[in-house]
């Protein structure tokens, strides 16, 4: 007395069990879908938030290693002094030291607050700007008024806009002359804000703070790259608060779907008396139950992770700058480090997806611990 | 063939034990069909529950094939329980699916014979009156539709043991010869069924060969189909008359 029908050999699911599981959330569609947009909403807040930090961290980290070995500026007792250019080719001299360069850079407070930064390619009295994005009234080939510090209104044109693509270092930025700059900024033109300074051995970058500090005949503060990094790693805290920010939410709202998963279980235990007393066994049912929480839960999730997605790394943050940091003017398109980006979409995806799996398979488990009989009579 | 040995079930019933199955043995045979009948609250669903494996005896045994089926882990009676086609007195139906999805329950663990399944789930609802393909869920269907729906789920996979409660309680005349005949078949086919039943129409069939009186847990009396007529002589002498 045989039974000719065989049940699935060894782990695979058959597709009849994976056919009544979409066909079980056809039968209940608005509870479902309010399900998955409250999985999606969720994932898509909580993935963007986590990849902006991500991101913007290793953008960073990566313009730190882009910039100077060391920067150079002169001290008083007033704080930051001008130095002057030659303080460059004193330094060039020093051991350790592979090249010097003055740089003339500073913030203009404005109306409208700029960053000037002396660019040598830009010829002498030209008077002609390169402008990122973000400098209000920009626009090529028209006039545009530099405010110097002595609030000195400095005539310039503006012979092009950076492209989008220089948002993260440039936004609001102005590229001008040196003499130009130089007179903004209020310095002698044989003047400059700092020198940066390129190292033969980037290990031996502490050692050569000392050098460079003696080489000079008045006192300097002297930066390294790590110690700006270092200026990056404080920000630790905000990060963490960032983090939790973005956590909470998508936890709360994962763990309130979970419970009401397994609050509702009772119908889904009768379900599973239901299964079993049509021969179904409990891998059938605990595979039914998975797919179909999976079937919604991969498709919110993964919607979830891809909007995020493109929304910080392609679209460069930009909708979602406004409402996070209250920027209300046109925000930059950041230029984004997708490094690190996996661990982020898998971390909240695991986050989203175990609870709601976790909580879909309890019917199954506890169908597997008592008789078939006593989940029929289930309250 | 199967076997109950010496079945007793208790249930706790608050502070008090309640034996529901005391002490009931008995035989079925392959191709034999059994009809259990007893008053309401006799036991006889309880004891159908316990051959289907749905619920394990307190003690003794239910043994198929020389196997104590009963005694089996949780996985293996599940495994077991595919070898029973169930038809529960409350039906236990997939009230929004329709018909012939609830048919094909059985079937869709099943990773071969799709086909073949869908085609047999037709064939069945048809030859019990249903229609197979209206999509209305069943939860909308009359009781004795779902009835029918219920017998045939129970017969789609053609299990070797049948286990059948009350299959014919809410249909006409007709449909409950069409109920038997799908039962016959499998009878013919070489399953061994059980009807737990107070339809006369279900005691007068011709294709029952074994008896069996349940009260109050216990197995009273057990005969031929001939004894029936003694056992319950004003129903018959009622259906006599006619």
């Amino acid at each position: 007395m045989v039974c000719r029908s065989r049940p699935c050999a060894g782990d695979a699911v058959s597709f009849g069990i994976f056919a009544l599981a979409c066909r079980r959330i056809t039968m209940q569609p608005v509870r479902h879908a309010l399900v998955a947009c409250a999985l999606l909403l969720a994932t898509t807040v909580a993935a963007a938030l986590l990849l902006i930090e991500t991101a913007v961290a290793r953008t960073a980290d990566r313009i730190a290693l882009a910039g100077p070995s060391l920067v150079v500026s002169r001290v008083d007792a007033g704080g930051w002094a001008a130095m002057p250019v030659s303080a460059a080719d004193v330094i060039a001299r020093i051991p350790g030291v592979r090249s010097s360069a003055a740089r003339v850079w500073g913030v203009l407070p404005g109306p409208p607050t700029l960053t000037i930064i002396a660019d040598p390619a830009l010829g002498g009295a030209s008077g002609e700007i390169i402008c990122g994005r973000g400098v209000p009234g920009a626009m090529a080939g028209a006039a545009f008024s530099i405010r110097a510090l002595d609030g000195a209104e400095l005539p310039a044109r503006v012979r092009s806009l950076l492209d989008e693509e220089t948002d993260t270092l440039a936004y609001d930025v102005a590229y001008a002359p040196a003499p130009l700059a130089s007179r903004a900024l209020l310095l002698d033109s044989d003047h400059a804000t700092d020198i940066a300074v390129e190292s033969v051995r980037p290990e031996e970058d502490d050692a050569l703070v000392r050098d460079l500090a003696a080489g000079l005949g008045y006192p300097v503060r002297v930066v390294t790259r790590a110690q700006m990094r270092g200026v990056w790693q404080t920000r630790a805290g905000m990060r963490g608060t960032l983090r939790l920010m973005a956590l909470t939410p998508a936890l709360l709202t994962v763990l309130l779907l979970a419970a009401a998963l397994a609050m509702g279980g009772s119908e889904s235990r009768r379900d599973a008396g239901k299964l079993k007393l049509a021969g179904w066994q409990t891998r059938d049912v605990a595979w039914l139950f998975a797919l179909q929480s999976m079937s919604i839960c991969t498709a919110s999730v993964g919607l979830g992770l891809v909007v995020a997605y493109v929304l910080v790394i392609p679209l460069g943050a930009g909708p979602l700058l406004g409402p996070l940091f209250g920027w209300t003017t046109s925000t930059p398109h950041l230029i984004l480090d997708a490094g690190g980006a996996v661990q982020v979409l898998l971390l909240v995806g695991g986050i989203m997806m175990v609870p709601i799996l976790g909580a879909s398979l309890l019917p199954a488990w506890r169908a597997a611990r008592i008789d078939p009989a006593d989940l029929l009579e289930a309250p | 063939m199967v076997r109950a040995e010496r079945l007793i079930l208790d249930v706790k019933d608050g502070t008090a034990q309640r034996r529901l199955i005391d002490d009931v043995s008995f035989e079925l045979s392959v191709g034999e069909a059994a009809l259990l009948f007893g008053e309401s609250g006799a036991g006889k669903s309880t004891l159908l529950s316990i051959l289907a494996c749905l619920r394990r005896p307190t003690s003794g045994q239910v043994v198929a094939n020389g196997e104590p089926v009963s005694r089996f882990v949780a996985e293996h009676r599940d495994r077991w329980r595919r070898s029973v086609g169930y038809m529960h007195q409350r039906l236990h139906l997939f009230e929004e699916l329709d018909a012939l999805e609830n048919v094909l329950i059985p079937a869709l663990p099943l990773r071969s014979g799709v086909r073949e399944y869908q085609a047999r789930a037709r064939s069945l609802l048809e030859s019990l009156d249903v229609a197979a393909s209206s999509g209305t869920p069943v939860g909308r269907m009359s009781g004795g539709e779902r009835q029918r729906i219920a017998v045939a789920r129970a017969l789609l996979v053609r299990p070797p043991i049948l286990l059948l409660d009350e299959p014919t309680a809410h249909q006409d005349d007709a449909r409950c010869e069409r109920i038997l005949a799908a039962i016959d078949e499998a009878r013919h086919r070489g399953a061994a069924v059980m009807i737990a039943a107070h339809d006369p129409r279900v005691q007068a069939w011709p294709g029952i060969a074994k008896v069996l009186r349940i009260e109050n847990g216990r197995l009273i009396a057990a005969g031929s189909a001939a004894n029936l007529r003694d056992w319950v002589p004003e129903r018959h002498a009622h259906d006599s008359g006619t």
